[in-house]
């Protein structure tokens, strides 16, 4: 059958395969949330090439609805709540959250919606989006790995997660504040857990 | 300690290593206080300032160091005549609490750097990384700064009253002063 079976549509059909584990009844679209005790969204930058510093965003609200039917219609939707960035130094929490960075008073939503979702194999995935950063819109193009589905004990159920990278430049969405010492690039470090449905032994 | 006698005066060495040793102390301290009140609206000189005021630090611990093996390797200059013994007693122990300090203060300041939460590297001179010897912990951290802050403090103390009984020493015409700084004798 492999050889009858053109490469990139195999690669379609194993999204969907998965897809079709995670849906439950044939047919509807699925929304799932994603697991936030096992999410996380977190970012790095660099200063003066030296060293890099990392936080995350606490609060985030995402979206995943699938249609089993057409898998490459997946939306990814994700809706940080800005304030919530995290560092290891409150100066720095404070210094984010103003209006020379993230002006979280005035901004206080960080949306991602996805455009597109491209299959590299069955395991990776890069997903292209909109990301809204400050009432600015950039597209960014994000690479997902997946892990193999395995059973969670503590979940009771099959989960699958994903590391997931991407970087972007803060001046795009207007971020141009201390740029002698704060890279211009941002590197993302998303992680993110999907409960599956329980796997059925049997026809 | 091979039966030599006492030199009237503290070798060239020794009292450069003094007073750079001093000047350092003063510089650092100032950086110390310089480099917290700096906002972090300008973080590249706070970066700055902190990574000058660890350079000094750890150039202050090497110099005491070095003196320190000076000290122990040479005859010291004689007590002042008419000092008595008590005195003599006093003045040794602010010397060997300064010693101490020198020492002290420089390694709770690294440990400080390391233990601190935002974990940024120690760089010499900007670039030159000294290792941290611990990881990155808030409890210790919040234990080290203000021990760190305070025995600096001690230490310009101590170094300031160590320097006003030596003007009042000189004032009295008691010379050590004069065989710390430019002996009008030949030092040994």
């Amino acid at each position: 059958m492999a050889d009858l079976v053109p490469a990139a549509f195999r690669r379609l059909l194993a999204f969907g395969v998965l897809l079709g584990l995670m849906a439950g009844p044939a047919g509807a679209q699925e929304t799932y949330h994603l697991d936030p005790a096992h999410a996380r969204i977190g970012f790095a930058v660099s200063h003066l090439g030296l060293f890099q510093t990392t936080g995350q965003f606490q609060r985030f609200d995402s979206r995943l609805r699938i249609d089993p039917a057409r898998p490459e219609r997946t939306e990814i939707s994700v809706d940080i709540d800005a304030a919530s960035v995290a560092m290891s130094n409150a100066e720095a929490v404070a210094m984010l959250r103003s209006p020379a960075h993230l002006d979280v008073a005035a901004h206080p939503r960080i949306l991602f919606r996805s455009t597109g979702i491209g299959v590299l194999d069955a395991r990776h995935f890069r997903i292209q989006g909109d990301l809204e950063i400050r009432g600015i819109r950039g597209s960014v193009v994000l690479d997902a790995a997946m892990t193999e589905r395995h059973r969670d004990p503590a979940a009771g159920a099959d989960v699958t997660d994903f590391q997931i990278t991407g970087t972007l430049d803060r001046t795009t969405y207007g971020m141009v504040a201390d740029r002698d010492f704060i890279s211009d690039s941002i590197t993302l470090q998303i992680s993110a857990r999907l409960l599956l449905a329980a796997r059925h032994d049997g026809p | 300690m091979t039966g030599r006698s006492a030199p009237v005066a503290w070798s060239l060495v020794q009292r450069g290593l003094h007073w750079l040793g001093a000047t350092l102390v003063l510089i650092g301290f100032g950086l110390g206080w310089w480099m917290v009140a700096v906002p972090f609206r300008a973080l590249l000189l706070k970066f700055t300032l902190y990574q000058a005021h660890k350079t000094v630090g750890l150039i202050i611990f090497l110099v005491t160091l070095w003196r320190i093996g000076l000290r122990c390797g040479r005859v010291r200059p004689p007590w002042p005549e008419h000092m008595a013994p008590r005195s003599r007693h006093v003045a040794a122990l602010v010397h060997a609490s300064l010693y101490v300090l020198l020492l002290a203060v420089p390694v709770l300041g690294l440990l400080t750097a390391a233990t601190a939460p935002i974990n940024i590297p120690t760089l010499l001179f900007g670039f030159i990384p000294l290792p941290h010897p611990i990881a990155p912990d808030a409890a210790r951290f919040a234990l080290l700064q203000p021990v760190h802050r305070a025995l600096a403090i001690l230490l310009v103390a101590l170094a300031a009253g160590h320097a006003a009984m030596a003007l009042r020493h000189h004032r009295r015409g008691v010379d050590v002063l004069r065989r710390m700084w430019r002996p009008t004798r030949g030092d040994c």
